[in-house]
């Protein structure tokens, strides 16, 4: 094949991957819409997936959210005091945290703690047949495993995101009062930031955290399975899971900034 | 469906192996009315058949039909088809559970899904089952944590919850101690009279004597091809 071949080659398999994602994803949104696709197994594994994304993923995010806090915020009061720009500071704290850093730092944490586990458990239910027990039992894979899988991670992504901004927020200025900082009037403080808050920032992160989180739960769901039913397929599942993941969290979020800011 | 109406058949069907365990099948013709039991023989080397994932509709025959209660499973919607196999109680041929839940939660699975039952009357009823195959208490552990002859009972409890109308029994005695055999054969003939037709595949001879089942017909693989004896 021609290297003008290679890429047409690779480029149309691209497009029927993204194809392949764009028509689960559309399938499971109507399918979500319909009460009777939530009977009470898949009503408790929605719970379950929430509380192993969501709840355990908490205290985790919080740390994360701390450490980003203390160095975003002090970094940003430091430099902007030097300068006398401290009013800055709102707009420097929503473009950074609330825009694009903490919906990435909170996406990549959950492609690396979930996706990586629902690509893994998908493939080895593969591997041990145990998708055919399912169906023999009559219970739809695409209903009780997909569907929960794939609105619990949507869920629980937003969640954590808001929890990620507030953590940050506050560490940063606790961080900042510590050091003696100027700028630590908590009132400026806040004053700052909800005054540099546009109505855009609310769109930017319901698509920044509902949209990635739906798609790398679908996206690490087909990839495990993908696998035919070798075991040594189980962890390159694992792996295109998450370079697809992140390869889509990316383009997704560039996207997103480029409608909404410019 | 009337009372006649066979609970299952098979016309002139032919299976395709489903992995490299399972062999192919052809000629698979017969059905299978309310209270029979289909014994088929199986020789080792070619004990893993295609034959129960193409009852329950899991699989398509390459050709021919297969029906359950009337309905060709080619011709169901996704929905219907779905109800349809929670009326069929199965044991599988190899590992047959779900690894993130617990054994018990496993056993209620199904009823929990197809039904509206209240969850104490599941359990009540996956007990009583449990008592009847010797089970003090249903194990409330990971599968991969329970012995396999206790995950086999295990399996026989599943199978009869909810009453199915037709069981599929892939190698049920495997691994089982010979003492709880008859419990099993006594569930199955129980069932019968109430109704449901049973396909029991197993070695020859069986961990149960045959006339212990009782079967309505006995079928045997010649090379690829299914006999009736």
């Amino acid at each position: 094949m021609s290297w003008v071949g290679s890429i047409g080659a690779g480029f149309l398999a691209r497009a029927r991957a993204i194809n392949h994602v764009a028509a689960a994803a559309g399938t499971l949104l109507l399918m979500a819409a319909s009460p009777r696709s939530w009977p009470r197994t898949t009503r408790m594994v929605f719970a379950r997936q929430i509380l192993f994304t969501g709840v355990e993923a908490a205290l985790f995010i919080t740390l994360i959210a701390v450490l980003t806090g203390v160095s975003v915020v002090v970094q940003t009061q430091v430099w902007l005091s030097q300068f006398g720009q401290s009013e800055m500071f709102g707009g420097i704290f929503v473009m950074v945290i609330v825009r694009e850093v903490a919906p990435l730092l909170v996406n990549f944490i959950v492609i690396g703690r979930s996706g990586t586990a629902i690509a893994t458990e998908l493939a080895n239910m593969k591997v041990t047949g145990e998708i055919r027990v399912l169906e023999a039992q009559g219970l739809d894979p695409l209903r009780y495993l997909a569907l929960p899988r794939v609105f619990g991670m949507m869920i629980s992504v937003f969640c954590l995101t808001m929890v990620f901004i507030v953590v940050s927020l506050l560490s940063g200025f606790l961080s900042g009062l510590l050091m003696g900082l100027p700028g630590d009037q908590l009132d400026f403080f806040v004053d700052s930031v909800l005054k540099a808050l546009c109505p855009g920032d609310v769109p930017n992160l319901l698509a920044k955290t509902l949209a990635p989180g739906f798609l790398t739960a679908l996206i690490c769901l087909i990839e495990g399975l993908k696998v035919k039913g070798a075991i040594t397929e189980v962890p390159q599942a694992c792996t295109r899971g998450v370079v697809r993941s992140i390869s889509m969290l990316f383009a997704l979020s560039a996207v997103i900034t480029v409608l909404l800011y410019l | 469906m009337s009372d006649s109406a066979p609970i299952l058949e098979f016309r002139r069907a032919r299976l395709l192996p489903q992995g490299h365990e399972q062999i192919a099948m052809r000629d698979v013709n017969f059905s299978l009315a309310p209270g029979a039991l289909a014994f088929v023989q199986v020789t080792a080397g070619s004990e893993h058949l295609p034959l129960a994932d193409a009852a329950g509709g899991v699989i398509a025959p390459a050709e021919g039909a297969v029906f359950f209660m009337g309905s060709d499973w080619a011709g169901l919607g996704q929905d219907r088809l779905l109800a349809m196999r929670g009326r069929i109680g199965r044991v599988f041929d190899g590992w047959g559970f779900i690894s993130n839940l617990n054994v018990d939660q496993n056993l209620v699975l199904g009823q929990r899904h197809h039904t509206l039952r209240p969850e104490s009357e599941i359990r009540a009823e996956a007990e009583e089952l449990g008592r009847t195959f010797g089970f003090d208490a249903l194990p409330g552990r990971r599968p991969h944590l329970v012995p396999a002859r206790d995950l086999k009972r295990a399996e026989w409890v599943r199978a009869f919850m909810g009453g199915p109308a037709l069981l599929l029994l892939e190698h049920p005695l495997a691994g089982v101690p010979r003492e709880f055999g008859p419990r099993l054969a006594r569930a199955v003939s129980d069932a019968r009279r109430r109704g449901a037709a049973a396909v029991w595949i197993d070695f020859d001879p069986p961990s149960v004597p045959l006339s212990d089942l009782a079967p309505s017909a006995r079928f045997r693989m010649l090379g690829d091809r299914f006999c009736a004896e």
